[in-house]
């Protein structure tokens, strides 16, 4: 019993950085109708800031994560107005393969300044140590990761529901045209989801470095997992991506506790194909 | 109109040419190496284009079908000492057998959905053949053997035969491409692809073409796997099973021009030749090539959309534009 | 047996929605039936049925002798029954030549029959000067006539015209209204879902008049124009012409 608990608990955390980086995929997808292959490499670019303070001022990544945040959201709106502007007026193939390539560049520009090798944080963390509940053993610091997705989630709710650039947001994923006939600027809401997704991405990103190593194509994983958790859950759906990046992390962890963890990802796959094959539009999608 | 048939025979000759000096030339390893991954790619790049190209459905997933057609020559050699002439064929007959399946079941989503569903089946594929001993595992398999006759057994010395064999290939795939893209079945993939609810209101069992183009298109990646095998005599899932691989292969098509008869081989050139000179001369820097392949692609598939194959038909049209507005000039 | 098309009872439900109840009538072989109702009346969900883009909750529909309630659309267009949509579908990818040229090919493989067909049947429809030019570029008059021509191509016995007029100018229609009738010269017979009354009345053999998913009134358009429960409920709604 306890065991299973555990898997369970380990299974939320990991779930938990899915549902992140799905619930950015989620978001440039029902906003843009773009698949951004680039959403790995945002969480990648954010576990490196978070290393980078840790190694250089001797952060923690809690506290480096409103930076890493930041960095993200910057970039975010660098990439959108150099490349992904430009790209939405071409064909929807190229978009996706345009998203592609930053992947790459992205990566290897990773490789190429800060080396190929694996890397964990060098200075002591502070928040760390256990809780013993007797049935259950939890690490703090991955704690961190499951009470980020469950702000971020919370805020992002928040954002889209009551803000002004929110609604203008959930306006343009609509219907462009229309919004843009009420006066709303679509440019403007694309360029806030497109950073936004990468800003979620990297605070995930910093969360991730309690306990995960990071390499320059540490993304990729997360990136093809964040994919079928967004199609799981029902397209544009960002309540879907989250329950189901959620879900597939227990489900993976499940798998890899008590069956086999080679099979573990076949497992999470034959889960996602047999769901769409039954809800061509997702569990949560309408 | 005679004098024009003349002239394209005139062309075709040309490039024949062309095509069998150029070895000769270009008489290093390394010049052969190229231009055997261009026609590798160019063939990878015609196939995708059947069911991602004629028929719309972008299939994220190729990299199965390349990898089941390099393991065919390898197994097939291994277990039934079966030459690579004959177990290519096999390969082929295996592949279009998987996707049907395959197909059967993910052709029934659309858009971002079809091309995760593919990028899924093919990372689990990977990882069977990563779990799969009989396979090689994630070592993978070498095939190289100094005892097998080389012409029975496709395992050349000189890099030069492989170049002129994979070329007479290429140019075989493309006389096939050529006539297909005249036939009814490809016009009513173009259909599908346009709309599908018109092209089932026309009569066409969009379900059953889609599922064929599919199958074709296995079939023609597969082949481009058992002459990379031939070619590099090793390989391992995470040469040739990566999603990137998949991905690549989408691009060569696009970047050529998607849909088109020779676009995939024009992508194939273009982009062989990028990330085969950015390899050699800047991988002293870890990782600089790939960043500026990258950049590259990017800039190319956002300035040209359309594939390198409309290049000259932009130029046409802006230096008409130029003319028109030269004649209206003077009116003002 | 006469009639080329016989619906029986024809029912369709949306989860809870009756959009076709109980719909029964016939088309004889040549005529030109109209299908006319108020929107929302069901008159798309009819055709949609018939030409097999869903499939009835109950009842029956037999085209030329042929059970086709629970066949596909591709198989329904190779037994004869060609359709336009209300929204026209035109393969934007392709010219219009290809376009009617993909109708075309329905019954061969050659692509030579087929591109004279295809000529012929551009040529009849009048659509010879844009032949070349891409579908994309088409304005929504030539667009539905595009519709007609790939419809028309695929040799139907049976022809279901979804609101051809709709968007038209006055010489547009008259032009539409010319083709309509060229077609059924052919022997081609036809069903079709208008608004504009003018044109109903004047080429329509009868009338099927559909309310709220129901048979309102079947008969000749003076039968129809007269019957009481049908001006009633729709032309004495003052919508003439919409």
């Amino acid at each position: 019993m306890s065991v299973f608990l555990q898997g369970l608990y380990e299974g939320i955390i990991n779930g938990s950085i899915l549902a992140l980086i799905a619930m950015g995929i989620a978001l440039v997808w029902g906003v843009m109708n773009i698949l951004s292959f680039s959403q790995g490499e945002f969480l990648m670019l954010g576990m490196f800031v978070s290393y980078y303070a840790n190694r250089l001022l001797g952060l923690d990544p809690i506290v480096a994560m409103p930076l890493s945040a930041l960095v993200l959201f910057v970039l975010g709106i660098i990439i959108y107005k150099l490349i992904i502007a430009r790209a939405l007026r071409g064909p929807i193939l190229s978009q996706r393969l345009i998203t592609f390539a930053l992947s790459m560049v992205l990566v290897y520009s990773a490789q190429l300044f800060f080396g190929a090798e694996y890397k964990t944080l060098s200075n002591p963390v502070k928040f760390s140590g256990t809780i013993d509940l007797g049935f259950l053993t939890i690490a703090k610091q991955k704690l961190v990761p499951f009470l980020l997705a469950l702000i971020v989630a919370g805020l992002l709710f928040w954002f889209l529901r009551y803000t002004r650039m929110g609604k203008a947001i959930q306006a343009t994923s609509m219907d462009r045209y229309a919004a843009g006939l009420v006066g709303i600027n679509p440019d403007r809401a694309y360029t806030i989801s497109f950073a936004l997704a990468s800003a979620v991405a990297g605070a995930a990103g910093c969360a991730l470095t309690y306990y995960y190593y990071l390499y320059p194509n540490v993304g990729a994983t997360f990136q093809l997992w964040g994919f079928i958790a967004v199609a799981m859950g029902g397209f544009g759906s960002i309540t879907g991506a989250f329950l189901s990046g959620l879900l597939m992390g227990i489900a993976d962890t499940l798998t890899g506790l008590y069956v086999n963890t080679a099979i573990k990802y076949i497992g999470v796959c034959v889960v996602f194909l047999v769901t769409v094959s039954f809800r061509p539009k997702g569990i949560f999608g309408k | 109109m005679k004098k024009l048939s003349s002239k394209r025979y005139l062309l075709w000759a040309g490039i024949l040419v062309i095509l069998i000096v150029l070895p000769l030339l270009f008489n290093t390893a390394f010049s052969h190496h190229i231009m055997t991954m261009m026609c590798i790619w160019a063939l990878l790049g015609m196939g995708w284009n059947f069911i991602g190209g004629y028929a719309g459905q972008i299939s994220n997933g190729h990299a199965i079908y390349y990898a089941f057609g390099a393991y065919a020559n390898a197994m097939l050699l291994q277990w039934f000492n079966l030459s690579p002439w004959i177990a290519m064929w096999v390969g082929c007959l295996l592949s279009a057998g998987i996707a049907f399946l395959i197909g059967k079941g993910l052709l029934r989503f659309r858009g971002h959905v079809f091309a995760i569903a593919t990028m899924a089946v093919a990372e689990c594929v990977r990882l069977i053949f990563i779990n799969t001993k009989a396979v090689g595992g994630a070592t993978g398999v070498y095939i190289f053997s100094a005892k097998l006759n080389p012409i029975l057994y496709m395992q050349f010395s000189s890099t030069r035969t492989y170049v002129y064999l994979y070329m007479a290939i290429v140019v075989c795939v493309l006389l096939f491409v050529r006539w297909l893209n005249k036939t009814k079945f490809c016009y009513y993939l173009r259909a599908i692809n346009g709309n599908e609810t018109a092209a089932e209101s026309a009569g066409i069992n969009a379900a059953n073409y889609k599922l064929l183009a599919y199958m074709l298109s296995a079939v023609i990646v597969s082949l481009a796997g058992s002459l990379y095998m031939q070619f590099m005599l090793y390989t391992d899932p995470s040469m040739i099973l990566t999603s990137n691989i998949s991905m690549m292969i989408v691009l060569v098509t696009v970047m050529g021009g998607v849909g088109t008869v020779y676009g995939p081989i024009i992508g194939a050139i273009v982009l062989t030749y990028i990330s085969e000179y950015t390899r050699v001369y800047l991988s002293h820097y870890n990782g600089l090539d790939m960043v500026i392949y990258g950049v590259l692609v990017i800039l190319i598939v956002l300035f040209i959309p359309d594939g390198l194959i409309s290049i000259p038909g932009r130029i046409k049209r802006r230096r008409e534009r130029r003319h028109t507005a030269g004649k209206e000039a003077p009116a003002k | 047996m006469n009639s080329i098309l016989q619906v029986n009872d024809a029912t369709k439900k949306f989860s809870g929605l009756m959009a076709n109840e109980g719909i029964t009538f016939h088309v004889d072989r040549g005529e030109i039936v109209g299908v006319v109702g108020p929107n929302g009346a069901g008159k798309t969900t009819l055709f949609n049925s018939l030409s097999g883009v869903h499939q009835l909750t109950r009842g029956s529909i037999i085209f030329d002798g042929i059970d086709i309630t629970k066949l596909n659309s591709h198989k329904i267009c190779k037994l004869g029954i060609g359709r336009t949509f209300q929204i026209p579908q035109a393969i934007v990818t392709l010219t219009v030549e290809e376009n009617v040229l993909i109708g075309a090919l329905c019954h061969t493989n050659n692509m030579k029959e087929a591109r004279q067909h295809a000529d012929e049947t551009i040529e009849v429809c009048g659509l010879a000067a844009l032949a070349k030019k891409p579908a994309s570029i088409l304005n929504v008059a030539q667009k539905k006539r595009l519709e007609i021509a790939r419809a028309y191509a695929t040799d139907p016995k049976l022809l279901l015209l979804d609101e051809t007029m709709a968007g038209l100018t006055a010489t547009e229609r008259v032009e539409s209204v010319k083709l309509i009738e060229k077609i059924n010269a052919k022997g081609v017979s036809i069903l079709m879902i208008e608004h504009n009354m003018d044109v109903v009345m004047r080429v329509s053999n009868r009338v099927i008049v559909l309310d709220a998913g129901k048979v309102l009134a079947i008969g000749t358009p003076e039968e129809v124009t007269s019957n009481e429960a049908v001006i009633n409920a729709y032309l004495g709604g003052g919508k003439k012409d919409a």
